[in-house]
């Protein structure tokens, strides 16, 4: 079984890092491989630990995202594949596009991994976009795979508190949820075999992907406005008491 | 004639010559044995063996420590051994050239001491007897502790072979020499000989008997000289060696450092007997069995599967049941977590070097633990699942609570602190640790050192955003690379601000300053917050309260400086400024009990099937009425509040720093 991790070389936003003055780029951020794909890397590897399984992990970016790459690869995957192109002003559509070109060109993956969003953008949408273009089965945020086999994935998920177990059919492709496992601390002999190990990089030539179809948009970074956020806690003898209360409360504030 | 015939002198030198053969042959298996480990014994000198003669062998000071009586009686035995070394060489020679004798001056005091000494081994062993074979002390190990099959009953065996073999050649060798006393009197002082030998009529029996217990004597050395490898007394002999060949450590159970670097290295930490050091192989035959390490264990006394002792007599029969095979270097033993100790009892360990510090022959058993700690995290990616948060945290955010370098200072906000960038060049360095900085109880602490610094006008910087964690749960937890990565980048920085003095309050971060560092470049003098505060008692900088009310107080040695330090006088001289009454607990100074938390165990959950290691501490510490319980490490003071809250107890859990800054005259 073939099973293709697609990762991001994310920004860590729990570290300070800059809007250029320009609005146009980040700078003196640290990267870092993004933490909801390291569940979908868990997931994989939990698969491969069960059965015979071949895991690439797959990113699109340049010589920064190498060392996320290795990261996941120590973890335990067996090959790694970067697409050299900078995904910063790439929109979603443009990253799918060219992630389904690039499994096409991996030879036919059974089952696509991905983590629910990324840490710096959190679209979530990369997942449904690729299964969309490749029209391929789409099972979002699971939370356990219950069985895969060459055929099939039975996979559960959640929406709110319904957990809903689906089958369908290889190939497909997933986003796993942080409930699924903890994913592992990259092994030591994995990160030393990854440092020599090396990376498989693909042009957009090599995608068949003209290198001007992908201009630069015109678009502004911000961040979101911090928020003025009052918290009060409110305590009573029973419950009618705290409703009556939280009642009053929302009342008195004209919500 | 009291003397052989030349047959039985023929008889005897072939007895003597196979005994020689199968014995050099045995000792030459054992040393092959002992040096396919990884080398790290230390050379020979003359100093060194003085040392372990008078102190180890002559004077046993090692194993004084607990347990007088059967010290008392162990050391008749050892020193009654010492002399029969002696004369049975004499003997040897005796029987083969009869008019052989021992100049007088020497006879008058080897051959009296010979007689006393032989009625205190029999006292020695009857006693030893009683206590291992019928009362069954020491050899307590509890079911949940890996054992090799049936061990307790070959352990028994091994000693009622010994004792029997002990008893039969020193008494046969008393009624040897009484009876032939009949015929050759002597005018030694010999009170045991010449009391039988009063007895003894003279007829022809008593050539006879004596030429029997003669030869008792001699078959029973000759039956002992090669089975004495097999035995657990072998540690007559290989505990001075241990000691000998063991190499001289700046600290209790020192770790080594591993190369990363060098990328011809395959193998990392160890599993097997053979991938451990040559010293950890030697301590599996200088074990005496006696459990001490097991009784001052805190997992082992906690319910764990973690048992010091069973590990090393594990170790040794594994080394007695592959006796002529382990010595081949093509052999592979199996690995040490399938028959000597378990994963789970790997990880219990909470390396407070208890054990290493109370063994009376110098066996280190926490260093092989950390090596298969090493081994289980490097090579098989191995390790409790609640260590993959503190290794990301570690990694990501160089510290164990995983909360951004930016936030370093938020404890001090709003107090008088300046950083190495804003104070480059201070008298003192304060390395504030991860738990000073992040854990609110630490806080506190770090607060009032803060005050006490500043009071007492002490030009000192701290490090700020640039300090890391030492690295030191990384190390404890078996994860070396990631220790290499913290401590390589910390030096790095201490060697660009090269302080002249750096205090800590935090009894690991100490240590790992102290005496780790070196090994990566970094050489510095570090002291501790405690050493600090009698500098400044003892030069008036601070002062403390006239009117200061004595009250009585517990104190909790940390582990990291009281044991592998020797810390405990400061400790216990700056209590002593504030004329406290420290109530005491039988463990205290090196002998202290550890609070839990060390070896990375405070980032685990415990898992203990009795009483948590915390709160058999605290129980042992407030024993005796107390209202405050002082320490000197945040770790202990997080591990003794959380017991002192489940106890429901009022005792307030200070640090020195806390405790200090209430009775120290702050206005100016």
């Amino acid at each position: 079984m073939r099973i293709v991790i697609c990762i991001e070389n994310a920004i860590d936003v729990t570290q300070p890092f800059q809007i250029t003055e320009n609005q146009k780029n980040i700078g003196n951020c640290v990267n870092i491989l993004n933490p909801w794909d390291e569940f979908a890397l868990e997931a994989a590897i939990l698969q491969k630990e069960k059965q015979e399984a071949e895991l690439i992990v797959l990113t699109i970016g340049d010589e920064k995202s190498d060392k996320s790459l290795r990261n996941a690869f120590a973890m335990g995957c067996d090959t790694m594949i970067r697409v050299d192109v900078d995904p910063f002003y790439l929109n979603n559509s443009q990253i799918a596009e060219i992630l389904a070109k690039a499994f096409k060109k991996v030879g036919n993956p059974d089952l696509i991994c991905f983590g629910k969003k990324s840490i710096d953008f959190e679209t979530g949408m990369t997942a449904t976009l690729v299964a969309k273009i490749m029209d391929l089965p789409y099972l979002p945020s699971i939370t356990t795979i219950d069985e895969l086999d060459t055929e099939k994935i039975i996979s559960t998920f959640r929406i709110d508190q319904e957990k809903i177990m689906t089958s369908v059919n290889l190939p497909a492709v997933i986003s796993v949820s942080k409930e699924f496992a903890e994913p592992r601390f990259p092994s030591f002999l994995g990160t030393r075999k990854a440092a020599k190990t090396s990376i498989i990089i693909w042009t957009l030539a090599d995608l068949d992907i003209g290198p001007k179809k992908y201009a630069n948009p015109d678009f502004n970074i911000t961040t979101i406005p911090v928020k003025n956020v009052h918290t009060e806690m409110i305590r009573g003898n029973d419950n009618l008491e705290i409703v009556s209360m939280l009642d009053a409360k929302i009342k008195e504030a004209g919500v | 004639m009291i003397e052989f015939s030349t047959f039985e002198k023929s008889f005897l030198f072939i007895l003597l010559g196979l005994t020689l053969y199968s014995g050099i042959r045995s000792y030459k298996i054992l040393f092959a044995t002992i040096k396919r480990g990884r080398n790290n014994l230390s050379k020979i000198t003359v100093h060194r063996t003085w040392k372990v003669l008078t102190e180890k062998i002559i004077l046993l000071l090692p194993t004084w420590k607990t347990r007088f009586w059967s010290n008392l009686f162990h050391i008749m035995i050892v020193w009654g051994f010492l002399i029969f070394l002696i004369i049975n060489i004499y003997d040897l020679l005796n029987r083969f050239f009869p008019t052989f004798t021992i100049p007088s001056p020497f006879a008058k005091i080897l051959f009296p001491l010979t007689d006393i000494f032989s009625g205190l081994i029999i006292a020695g062993v009857f006693y030893f007897s009683l206590r291992r074979l019928f009362f069954h002390k020491d050899l307590m190990i509890r079911g949940n502790v890996k054992l090799i099959p049936d061990i307790r009953k070959k352990i028994n065996q091994d000693s009622a072979i010994v004792i029997a073999l002990i008893f039969i050649h020193v008494t046969s060798r008393i009624l040897a020499e009484s009876l032939k006393a009949v015929y050759i009197p002597n005018n030694l002082w010999l009170p045991i000989t010449n009391t039988i030998s009063s007895i003894w009529i003279p007829t022809p029996f008593v050539i006879f008997f004596w030429k029997v217990f003669s030869w008792s004597t001699l078959i029973s050395l000759f039956l002992f000289i090669p089975y004495f490898p097999y035995s657990k007394h072998f540690h007559l002999m290989l505990a001075p060696i241990n000691y000998l060949l063991k190499q001289d450590t700046k600290t209790l159970s020192a770790i080594q450092r591993i190369d990363f670097e060098d990328e011809t290295q395959e193998l990392f930490g160890a599993v097997r007997l053979e991938e451990l050091e040559s010293s950890s192989i030697l301590d599996s035959y200088a074990c005496i069995m006696c459990c001490r390490c097991q009784n001052v264990c805190p997992p082992y006394n906690s319910g764990s599967e973690l048992s010091p002792a069973a590990f090393e007599i594990n170790k040794r029969y594994y080394l007695n049941q592959n006796f002529g095979r382990m010595n081949s270097s093509s052999f592979e033993s199996l690995p040490l977590t399938e028959f000597a100790i378990t994963e789970k009892a790997v990880w219990d360990c909470t390396t407070c070097g208890a054990c290493v510090n109370v063994c009376p022959v110098g066996i280190d058993p926490l260093s092989d633990i950390l090596q298969i700690r090493r081994h289980l995290v490097l090579m098989q990616d191995r390790y409790p699942k609640s260590f993959q948060v503190l290794f990301k945290n570690l990694e990501r955010y160089a510290n164990p609570w995983g909360i951004h370098n930016i936030h370093r200072l938020d404890w001090a906000a709003g107090h008088q602190i300046r950083t190495v960038e804003q104070n480059p060049d201070p008298d003192i360095l304060w390395w504030v640790g991860c738990a000073g900085a992040y854990d609110s109880l630490a806080q506190k602490s770090s607060l009032a050192f803060l005050n006490l610094l500043n009071h007492a006008e002490i030009n000192f910087s701290v490090l700020g955003q640039l300090e890391n964690c030492t690295g030191d749960s990384a190390r404890r937890a078996g994860k070396e690379d990631l220790f290499y990565q913290l401590a390589t980048a910390n030096v790095e920085i201490l060697n660009e601000i090269n302080p002249k003095r750096i205090v800590t309050s935090c009894a690991h971060c100490y240590h790992v300053l102290k005496n780790e560092y070196s090994d990566f470049g970094g050489n510095y003098d570090v002291i501790h917050s405690s050493e600090l505060l009698l500098e400044l008692l003892d030069k008036n900088k601070l002062v403390m309260r006239k009117n200061f009310n004595s009250e009585r107080i517990s104190f909790q040695d940390p582990c990291y400086l009281s044991r592998f330090n020797y810390k405990s006088d400061s400790l216990y001289s700056v209590l002593e400024k504030s004329n406290c009454e420290i109530s005491t607990s039988p463990f205290n100074h090196s002998a202290t009990w550890c609070c839990g938390a060390g070896g990375s165990q405070i980032w685990k959950e415990p898992e203990y099937s009795e009483k948590s290691i915390n709160d058999i501490r605290f129980e042992q510490l407030t024993s005796v009425s107390t209202k405050k319980l002082i320490t000197a490490c945040p770790f202990c003071k997080s591990m003794l509040s959380d017991a002192n809250q489940k106890a429901e107890m009022s005792v307030v859990v200070q640090d020195l720093s806390e405790y200090f800054i209430e009775n120290i005259i702050m206005e100016n």
